[in-house]
């Protein structure tokens, strides 16, 4: 049973990491498709 | 009653005449009524007196002329290069994506995704669910003939286990999320309401995107792994004449992967591998076109005539992301018919496969009635110095 729980929380971390991880490194499609142009902030 | 038949008849000729060879002198060139009843039967309609009528350059005006300014078409010129994607167009932000302002397509991915694949796709998933229902019924649990023998043998070793249920926990939830995007409007909105529906999407959308990394990492790692145990063999044409033991008495001889492990094997990297970079492609939107090369590949070596003919390969950002979008949703339903079938048989379908993926553990009667040759390999290894488990 450990294998199954190990298995799940690996699953678990990598999704939290992917999505907090990316965006912080320019992943993210809002920063990809946009420029200052459209931008309101 | 006959002025009615005559006038359908009348309407049938008209459409079945050769739409392409018509004299539009009448409307200047422009759409006929025959072509706008054409349309509403839905039929196929060369558009190419549309489509093309989009202005000369060469007959331009000067720019001191009236229309000069306009490159020598006319407004309506203008407009319906706009309509057909061929007007050339100067964006500040988005580049080509935000130069195609007009996608027909658009609307026949938005019919195709909300009608034949959730349609076709949802009842493959009920279907399949309905069959093992009906096969349990008929056939009841696969028992070991003799009974358990109550000695074990390590069938998966822990980083397998491991490898295993990073794939099989990111993939109910990859599913089960993609399910809730694909019919939470059908679905969630008429009992939960919009605000529920856009809510729960949300996070599913979140979570699907993310825990897609895990599905992938794991898919890597038992492609490592068992890629070698699951490359064909001669044994996999016995299981598959004795039907695998699973309709019948007899139990064929197998190896670690018996043929119809090869399958699900080979299902879940071929249709992994296609929902993977199809996924990539919506994770990531207009950055990785594929389709375009792919039809390419697929003209030049001839493949594309089992589709009809010469398939386009010049497709705007958004057709790349529709067709991406409904391929991978398309491929997900067939694995997750696929892996429905999977968890069955390795739960309540056949007793003592559970262990080999919880404890890694079998027993060495199942293991002699599934895999016979993958078991004496083990004993053979038993009985030399240094073995290693399940190799």
């Amino acid at each position: 049973m450990k294998a199954i729980f190990a298995g799940l929380a690996a699953a678990v971390v990598i999704t939290i990491a992917a999505g907090y991880g990316l965006p912080q490194i320019g992943y993210a499609s809002e920063d990809v498709h946009s420029n200052e142009n459209v931008r309101l902030d | 009653m006959l002025i009615k038949r005559l006038m359908a008849l009348f309407v049938m000729l008209l459409l079945a005449g050769p739409l392409a060879a018509q004299d539009r002198a009448e409307t200047g060139g422009a759409q006929t009524l025959e072509d706008i009843m054409a349309r509403q039967a839905a039929q196929e309609v060369d558009d190419a007196f549309r489509r093309d009528a989009t202005g000369d350059p060469e007959a331009a005006a000067a720019t001191k002329d009236q229309l000069g300014s306009l490159g020598g078409v006319s407004d309506a010129e203008v407009w319906r290069a706009l309509r057909y994607d061929s007007a050339d167009i100067t964006v500040s932000a988005g580049g080509r994506v935000a130069e195609t302002l007009v996608q027909s397509s658009g609307m026949e991915w938005t019919l195709f995704r909300e009608g034949p694949l959730a349609t076709y796709g949802g009842w493959t998933l009920l279907g399949t669910i309905g069959a093992l229902i009906l096969f349990f019924i008929l056939r009841g649990r696969i028992g070991v003939d003799g009974g358990l023998a109550g000695r074990t043998v390590l069938r998966f070793k822990f980083v397998e286990r491991f490898a295993h249920w990073i794939l099989a926990g990111s993939f109910i939830v990859l599913g089960l999320t993609g399910l809730a995007i694909l019919f939470g409007r059908a679905f969630i909105v008429p009992t939960f309401g919009h605000e529920a529906n856009a809510a729960i999407l949300r996070f599913s959308i979140f979570v699907h995107n993310n825990v897609s990394w895990a599905f992938m990492l794991a898919l890597v790692m038992i492609f490592v792994m068992w890629v070698w145990h699951n490359l064909p063999s001669r044994l996999d044409l016995v299981w598959f004449a004795q039907a695998g033991g699973i309709v019948g008495s007899k139990h064929p001889p197998a190896k670690k992967f018996n043929a119809g492990q090869k399958l699900i094997f080979w299902s879940c990297i071929v249709f992994g591998g296609l929902i993977s970079v199809t996924g990539l492609s919506l994770i990531f939107p207009f950055e990785i076109p594929v389709f375009a090369w792919v039809f390419g590949v697929l003209n030049a070596t001839g493949l594309a005539e089992l589709f009809g003919g010469a398939l386009p390969t010049t497709l705007t950002p958004h057709a790349e992301m529709q067709l991406a979008q409904v391929l991978h949703a398309g491929f997900a339903f067939l694995l997750m018919a696929i892996i429905i079938a999977h968890i069955y048989i390795g739960s309540v379908g056949m007793e003592g496969a559970s262990g080999a993926m919880t404890h890694g553990e079998v027993d060495e009667a199942w293991a002699k009635q599934h895999h016979s040759i993958w078991l004496e390999e083990m004993k053979e290894k038993e009985r030399q110095p240094n073995a290693t488990p399940a190799e």
